[in-house]
């Protein structure tokens, strides 16, 4: 296994110190979350206060967690004292932040398939208690909504996760007073993408989120630049924290 | 002598904060190296910056040979940190541990197996490498963050406060085994806060104080230049600052007095003489050795420990 793999590993988590009583608990809460979910849901559904576009908006609550995971990975070196240690490796910011990188989106991958599964399982639902409204709701629909939704989420999720990490670095700077503009920089953008999206959504030819955000565009343009768009503001975002993290982190 | 470490002049600022303040030492290759000084001198601060976990703001760093400024990246290989704060995996046990950062260092198959078994032979725990961390005294926890930082055969080893809060027998293992680096010609900087340390551990030091240098160099050269011959009494009915024949500074210390004087016997002499007179009982009468703590005393006015 490379020393690279070897990092990524320790930012998920799967290798060390995991303590069993907390992973024990986190499964029954999990567990627990998912049975409410799905008893609200039903009863939901069953009062018809829920529709079938529902299946294609709710994982986009996942780039929200993209975000949260990459800060944790940061702040997690500072709170558990092994700050020194990390940065004393012998390998450049970039590549310590690439594996952090790596771990959050292979995490995100993680907590997508989970959430992809539970869409699903809403729809088969939907399809037994309410088969007069959601008939018309078939496996092409599902599969087209929930293919474009995760492109359009996979796209946006580099950006969040190092947004995540670039927040959590400043944090640890002497610029750590810029950190409110950075909440209200984010909450402005993550309302202005969910506004978007929920438009998008809402409209009747159900117009990717991109095509909305770039009228006047295809939809595959639109997404082509999007997409690249996303990933050229990830790239340089990554790039400034890793120039943070090398120049001003307090240690 | 070859110079391991080179500092010239450096400045580190955190805010309007001064944390070192041209700060200029340097360190010889294969010597054992002590930065003394109080809690909030700058010892960490020069320490990280050393390993290159932090940048400085002016000033120039040479660390075996390298730039620190623009060759950061080989400076890490060669160099071993421990950190004041125990980094390890609890639930681990000190093999898995030591596996752990060797293969971060990329060191790979039978010469990590090889390295492991080295490194716990060095910190004196062999017997228990399978036995989990949590298991472990602090002293025996700060012997395998020891370890971990040997693993990639650092050619300079930076110690900071390795003995606070650990057992005397840790404190005398790695007593032994800085000494015993030192014998393979690996550089050893050393930082504490406790005089005797020092003292019996490095051959060159720096005292250190609000960010700023105040004594450095051969550490027999500091004690002849610096320290000052010394006598020590208490005496309860001595509530006021004695004055006698040849002294010099009286500084209280403990519950007695510390009288500072060119002629000791004479001090000694004009004591007991006084005491006699006053009918005065003496508990204790000494003379001080000349030591780092003195030092420290006499260019500051304040105690290490202050």
């Amino acid at each position: 296994m490379s020393t690279f793999s070897k990092l990524v590993m320790n930012d998920i988590g799967i290798a060390k110190n995991r303590n069993r009583q907390f992973a024990y608990w986190s499964k029954i809460y999990f567990f627990t979350a998912i049975i409410c979910g799905f008893i609200i849901y039903t009863v939901l559904l069953l009062t018809s206060q829920v529709t079938p576009e529902v299946i294609g908006i709710a994982p986009a609550f996942l780039l929200f967690t993209s975000f949260f995971t990459s800060m944790a990975m940061i702040i997690r070196e500072w709170k558990g004292n092994t700050v020194g240690w990390w940065l004393q490796l012998p390998y450049s910011r970039k590549m310590l932040l690439g594996a952090k990188f790596t771990a959050g989106f292979i995490r995100f991958l993680r907590v997508a398939v989970i959430a992809l599964v539970i869409s699903l399982a809403f729809w088969i639902e939907g399809m037994i208690l309410k088969p007069s409204i959601w008939k018309h709701y078939d496996v092409g629909y599902v599969t087209t909504e929930l293919g474009k939704m995760y492109i359009e989420i996979l796209a946006l999720c580099p950006l969040l996760i190092v947004s995540g990490m670039l927040f959590a670095i400043l944090r640890h700077t002497k610029f750590r007073p810029v950190s409110p503009l950075f909440w209200v920089a984010y909450g402005g953008l993550i309302s202005l993408m969910f506004s978007t999206f929920f438009n998008s959504k809402t409209n009747t030819d159900f117009r990717s989120t991109w095509t909305f955000a770039f009228p006047g565009l295809s939809t595959g343009t639109t997404l082509i630049v999007g997409i690249l768009l996303s990933f050229v503001l990830a790239y340089l975002i990554f790039q400034f924290a890793a120039f943070l993290l090398e120049k001003h982190a307090e240690v | 002598m070859n110079k391991a470490i080179d500092i010239k002049n450096l400045v580190k600022r955190y805010d309007s904060k001064t944390a070192l303040d041209d700060v200029s030492f340097s360190v010889s290759s294969g010597s054992c190296f002590g930065l003394l000084g109080p809690n909030g001198a700058g010892k960490s601060t020069a320490m990280k910056i050393l390993t290159g976990i932090i940048e400085y703001d002016s000033g120039s760093v040479d660390v075996l040979g390298f730039d620190l400024k623009s060759q950061k990246d080989d400076i890490r290989t060669l160099v071993g940190y421990v950190p004041q704060e125990i980094t390890l995996y609890e639930k681990l046990s000190a093999y898995n541990n030591l596996r752990f950062f060797g293969e971060l260092y990329g060191i790979k198959g039978r010469e990590l197996k090889k390295r492991i078994d080295d490194v716990l032979e060095q910190v004196g725990l062999t017997d228990h490498a399978n036995s989990l961390i949590n298991t472990f005294s602090g002293g025996m926890k700060r012997r395998i963050n020891i370890a971990a930082a040997l693993l990639h055969k650092p050619r300079l080893l930076i110690l900071d406060e390795p003995t606070v809060g650990i057992d005397p027998q840790s404190r005398n293992h790695i007593f032994g085994m800085i000494r015993a680096l030192k014998k393979d010609g690996i550089t050893v900087i050393y930082s504490t806060h406790y005089m005797e340390e020092v003292e019996s551990l490095c051959d060159e030091i720096a005292i250190i104080d609000h960010g700023r240098v105040i004594a450095k160099g051969d550490l027999n050269k500091i004690l002849d230049k610096h320290a000052v011959n010394a006598v020590y009494v208490e005496s309860e009915q001595m509530s006021k600052i004695p004055v006698f024949e040849y002294s010099g500074k009286v500084s209280k210390k403990d519950r007695g007095w510390v009288i500072e004087t060119s002629n000791i016997l004479g001090t000694i002499q004009d004591i007991t003489k006084k005491a006699m007179e006053l009918n005065m009982a003496v508990k204790e009468l000494e003379i001080v050795r000349p030591n780092l703590e003195t030092v420290f005393l006499s260019l500051t006015g304040t105690s290490l420990r202050d």
